[in-house]
């Protein structure tokens, strides 16, 4: 870019930035930014730069004075491509006190969503025209402040090329009727009433405490996330994949939020629905929906007591507590607090069974298992001597000064006589302290006996009897300590998103594995702080990133094979992962109808597929309480889709499943290869499909053969599929 | 791999629906067979007895009477140059086919990292999966075996040890000890039926491979055609231990360890170059170690182990099947205080035999109280090397990682010199 431009596009920054830019001159910055890319770069970066450095300035203030709510159009602000319509950018500012404070640089359609609860010390920045004089109102007055539905197509968030339409070489035979919005971008070339609207819904919030450095919007954040990888993409010179299509998109944020596919009525009225916002409301909804909190229960439970743990622990009671933790968003640092420290009988508090799994072998597994799920950091081998990488400081009586938290807890076994047997039996487990104190005795690598206190990352915790040290331990852990914790829970939020870890193996993080992107580890690991822990809004900013929605399928430019297991994730793709066995249990479900274990009665629902999982699934022969899988995409997993009674009674056309219901309806082959196609996978099928199976179905006609069996045959096809075993 | 599995599973469908008449049938069948006696001949073949937990082979294969480590055994003669526990007394019998390298030096003694390191040669790295030594031996002898139908590499009591970067295609099968396989019957589903199922899912299969998704979809294909192999397979008759004698089943010990060892000589027999057995597991003993192993472990591990050798003798297969019975670290020569041993990867050792290694002989040696070792040590990789030099893999084999960066075989160990001399 020409030097000459480049320094006019400052000053006109400059004085947009104080709010003294003319309409010409918004003008000419709209041209500007119009007309090429690197323009465009240099105006999200000053944008970005003066947005932090306001921040930062306006802090002290922004405790005490709350912000305005004018609302103006700001036409001022807005700069849009007119080409293309592709893109949208614009951006705000926010006034904090006195400060003329730009608040975030606003791409495509603007808006960050209020968060449902207002936490008392909420502090809100509005959207604001940057000439405006306004009014400071107090925060009480600014949290009454609801505003209207708000508008955005929060897909292309943050992008700043234009993307083309994606043309996949796969791209679906769409019936006509429900042509979707297939590429959000479409859905940007809105009118200026919308842009109206998203004015009023101005940026927001959530709950801090004192303590938190700043305020945080979600915007700020998916724009932040966007801009490191933006970034890192640029300097990678790799081009990032098209923006997935509705099908592919709907599939994928099912499976990650609530762990199942879509069933056809959803898919069906999400594609057909032509809200410029839709996915940005459909991920709010599905927030709301029981299977939600029972998906994160799931993925939460295996990490913490492991799929095939044969240790007499009430798994069902566990997966309560969880669900009611996910299910009212409780923050990470509560649950994480509950599950260290809980106390009392296994079947009453359901908390307690975490560590009634893990208190065999000294406590081994529980020091080990405490810091592996939680810090993602892996300790255990310092049982036994130095970590390989000694600056990671691990050492022996590192590991047994940890390992002394839990010394003080024993489990109870509670017995009831049982009149028919005529014995006592035990029915529960109870997780109990007792006041004793002093250190933990350990052997060294010479055969000494060696002493550890407990000790936390640096910090003493009296060894005195009356000192509950699991408590001391859930204190350190959430709050003296806490950016481990939250670096932990993004790491292994992220992973969960995009079948990768920042750190990879994502449960030993420290400095001799390497990171993806530090700078976005770092500024997660903050939101996440600042936020209070809340594991609704990292999911939500996760979700709505530019990473989240673009395609598993590679940009044109770039080789089709994924990065291998041992280069650096760089996520300008969607990565393909292989759906976990509940996942291939709750699809199969969703998608057949072949059993009505629907998610009325969790603990059912539950209990059948535990039962189906112990196929796969074997305890280890050691005592650190690990499991074995056998469904990893061979031939265990394999010959169950091919010919398990799941599968089988799912492609059998009995009355009350999905192919019965597809078979019997009054429309013709073509539309029921498509039914059965969307059932399965999600999308419509491929023109080859359509033909290899209407020709396969006038072949069994001819050989007048009972009707159904083509159906089952196709309906099996789809469902032993890659793209079935597959979230892409 | 891949174009083998194609070529065969094509071959089958195609037979399946008649198209073999080509060739008569009597003459298929003959040649095959030929062809079988020809290729068994000379064909190699690993069996991993797997210790899972850590086994305390100072109290099986290297005793130390008279030191306040020694326990409570006494070491017997054996029929090798060498002694061992007086609680194996079988296996003694078949010392002069066996050795022991009481020579280990393994530095990991964390179950996860020991059992890695142990599996694969390579200590673990955050960056890169390296392949068990089964996959490897599954890419280097089992693509060979055309006449092999069934996986290359079958893990009974399974493990989850990984084929890391040689692909899901070199993954251990996976059996319980009974040999059961879930879901291998197709359920009356007859076989016209499953092949017109399967050209269907041909045709969706191609269509997300070539959408530029990466390798997922050929590896599902892949994984789809080997299976279909499988459930077609009389080959899965190997699987069947129900087959075998009643005195046969009786001399490896009735029960899962006996019965996996058994299988794993049936598997061995029709061509499966690599063989885990993982069901004698329970040597994580930290407490009651002296009971435990007189009256659980040790007994059954010498009934199976001993009737296993003998029984590769008698068919003249021992000298080109390698055993290997080992876990992922010894354990402390120290007693603790609950009578127990924790881990312990700085001196410990391994029982080796047949392919034609040196027999009954004791490598290596450790001190007196057995915490040292005296004299040369060796790493998994110098352990897997020797096996790959009785399997005659060539040891400057190099595998390339995806993102193409070179691993020799084995770690690039060098086979122990006391057993190949």
């Amino acid at each position: 870019m020409p030097s000459e431009i480049q320094s006019e596009m400052l000053s006109l920054l400059n004085a947009l930035s104080e709010g003294r830019l003319s309409r010409e001159g918004i003008k000419r910055l709209e041209q500007l930014v119009i007309s090429s890319r690197e323009a465009r770069q240099v105006y999200v970066r000053y944008m970005n730069l003066h947005g932090s450095l306001a921040w930062d300035a306006g802090l002290s203030e922004a405790f005490t004075t709350g912000t305005s709510s004018d609302r103006r159009k700001a036409t001022a602000g807005r700069i849009r491509s007119a080409s293309s319509a592709s893109r949208r950018e614009r951006w705000s500012v926010a006034r904090v006190g006195s400060v003329a404070a730009v608040a975030a640089v606003c791409l495509f359609v603007s808006i960050l969503w209020l968060t449902k609860k207002s936490a008392p010390s909420v502090v809100a920045t509005v959207v604001n025209p940057p000439a405006s004089q306004t009014p400071v109102v107090s925060p009480e007055r600014v949290e009454g402040l609801k505003p209207a539905a708000p508008q955005d197509a929060f897909a292309p968030i943050g992008s700043v090329t234009s993307a083309a339409s994606p043309a996949p070489s796969d791209i679906p035979v769409q019936s006509p009727a429900s042509l979707p919005a297939e590429i959000p971008h479409v859905a940007l070339n809105q009118s200026s009433e919308v842009m109206a609207t998203s004015d009023q819904s101005a940026l927001k919030s959530g709950t801090f405490d004192g303590l938190s450095p700043a305020p945080i919007s979600d915007f700020e954040i998916v724009s932040r996330i966007n801009g490191l990888l933006e970034m890192q993409w640029e300097e990678a010179g790799v081009q990032p994949s098209p923006v997935a299509n509705d099908s592919e998109w709907l599939r994928r944020v099912y499976l990650d939020l609530v762990g199942h596919i879509p069933d056809r009525a959803s898919l069906d009225r999400f594609l057909s629905d032509n809200r410029s916002n839709k996915r940005r409301l459909l991920v709010e909804s599905l927030f709301q929906t029981p299977d939600y909190a029972r998906n994160l229960t799931t993925v939460w439970i295996n990490l913490l007591v492991g799929r095939a743990n044969e240790r007499p622990i009430n798994r069902e009671a566990l997966a309560k507590f969880l669900r009611h933790q996910f299910h009212d968003n409780r923050p990470w640092t509560e649950t994480v607090s509950k599950l260290v420290a809980a106390e009392g009988d296994g079947n009453e508090v359901g908390e307690a069974n975490f560590l009634l799994a893990h208190l065999n072998n000294q406590a081994v597994p529980a020091t080990a298992v405490t810091t592996r799920i939680f810090l993602c950091r892996q300790v255990q081998c310092t049982q036994c001597h130095k970590h390989p990488d000694s600056k990671h400081g691990g050492s022996m009586s590192d590991f047994w000064e940890l390992n002394s938290f839990f010394q003080q807890t024993s489990i109870v076994e509670n017995t009831k006589y049982n009149s028919t047997t005529g014995r006592e039996e035990v029915v529960s487990r109870s997780l109990i302290d007792n006041p004793v104190g002093g250190p933990t005795f350990y052997d060294d690598l010479s055969g000494l006996m060696r002493v550890a206190y407990p000790k936390f990352a640096g910090h003493e915790v009296d060894p005195d009897p009356t000192i509950k040290r699991r408590q001391e331990l859930a204190r350190l852990m959430t709050t003296v300590d806490q950016r481990e914790l939250a670096a932990a829970l993004v790491n292994r939020t992220w992973n969960h998103f995009f079948g990768k870890g920042l750190v990879n193996p994502i449960d030993d993080m420290g400095p001799h594995s390497p990171c993806a992107n530090p700078e976005l580890l770092k500024a997660l690991t903050d939101a996440v702080v600042a936020s209070g822990f809340d594991v609704q809004r990292l999911n939500r900013w996760i979700l709505m990133s530019r990473p989240y929605q673009l395609s598993s399928q590679a940009a044109k430019t770039t080789p089709g094979e994924m990065a291998a297991d041992d280069e650096t994730p760089l996520f300008n793709r969607m990565n393909i992962k292989p759906l976990s066995a509940e996942q291939v249990f709750d699809s199969l479900l969703v998608a057949s109808a072949a059993d009505h274990a629907g998610t009325t009665d969790w603990e059912q629902a539950d209990n059948q597929r535990q039962t189906w999982m112990k196929q796969f699934f074997t305890a280890t022969e050691n005592e650190e309480n690990c499991d074995a899988s056998r469904f990893d995409g061979t031939f265990s997993q394999t010959l169950m889709m091919m010919n398990g009674d799941l599968v089988q009674t799912a492609v059998s056309s009995r009355p009350g499943t999905v192919l019965h219901e597809i078979v019997l309806a009054k429309i013709d082959d073509q539309e029921r290869i498509r039914q059965l196609c969307r059932a399965a996978l999600g999308r419509d099928p491929r023109r080859t499909e359509l033909t290899a199976f209407q020709t396969a179905i006038k072949r069994h006609r001819d050989g007048k053969k009972s009707d159904s069996s083509v159906f089952e045959d196709i309906f099996w096809s789809y469902l032993n599929s890659t793209e079935f075993a597959v979230n892409h | 791999m891949f174009q083998q599995g194609m070529t065969r599973r094509h071959f089958m469908s195609h037979a399946a629906l008649g198209s073999a008449a080509v060739l008569g049938a009597t003459e298929f069948l003959h040649h095959l067979q030929l062809n079988a006696a020809e290729v068994s001949k000379n064909r190699k073949a690993c069996i991993l007895v797997w210790l899972g937990g850590g086994a305390p082979t100072i109290d099986m294969w290297d005793l130390k009477p008279g030191s306040k480590n020694g326990g409570e055994f006494k070491p017997i003669s054996t029929a090798g140059d060498l002694q061992i526990c007086e609680h194996l007394p079988s296996i003694a019998k078949q010392m002069d086919s066996l050795s022991v390298v009481r020579s280990m030096s393994t530095r990991e003694a964390d179950h996860a990292r020991g059992t890695y390191f142990m599996h694969t040669g390579f200590v673990p790295n955050p960056t890169v999966v390296h392949p068990t030594f089964g996959s490897v031996v599954s890419y280097e002898l089992g693509t060979k075996r055309k006449e092999l139908e069934i996986p290359a590499f079958v893990s009974i009591g399974g493990g989850g040890m990984s084929p890391g970067f040689l692909g899901m295609s070199h993954a251990p099968f996976t059996v319980d000890a009974g040999g059961r396989i879930q879901n291998a019957d197709m359920a009356g589903v007859d076989p016209n039926r499953l092949g017109a199922r399967l050209s269907m899912l041909e045709t969706i299969e191609d269509g997300f491979i070539k959408s530029n998704r990466g390798g997922a979809g050929q590896a599902h294909k892949d994984v789809y055609s080997k299976a279909v192999n499988l459930m077609r397979s009389q080959q899965m008759q190997a699987f069947k231990i129900d087959s075998e004698k009643p005195e046969v089943r009786e001399a490896y010990g009735r029960g899962g360890f006996g019965d996996s060892l058994l299988m794993a000589r049936r598997l061995v027999e029709v061509g499966v170059p690599f063989v885990e057995v993982n069901t004698l597991g329970g040597w994580d003993l930290h407490n009651d170690v002296f009971n435990t192993l007189k009256t659980q472990r040790l007994p059954q591990l010498d009934k199976g182990i001993a009737a296993l050798t003998a029984d590769l003798k008698e068919r003249g297969m021992l000298n080109d099947t390698v055993v290997v019975c080992m876990g992922e670290f010894g354990r402390t020569p120290r007693i603790n205080q609950n009578v127990g041993r924790d881990h312990w990867a700085t001196s410990w050792s391994v029982l080796i035999g047949g392919g034609g290694l040196k027999s009954g002989v004791a490598i290596g040696e450790t001190d007196e109280d057995g915490t040292r070792i005296v004299g040369d040590s060796y790493l998994p990789s110098d352990l897997w090397s020797t096996v790959a030099y009785a399997l005659k893999i060539p040891l400057d084999t190099v595998h390339t990682s995806k993102r193409g960066r070179p691993m020799k075989i084995a770690g690039g160990g060098q086979p122990i010199k006391g057993l190949i001399g």
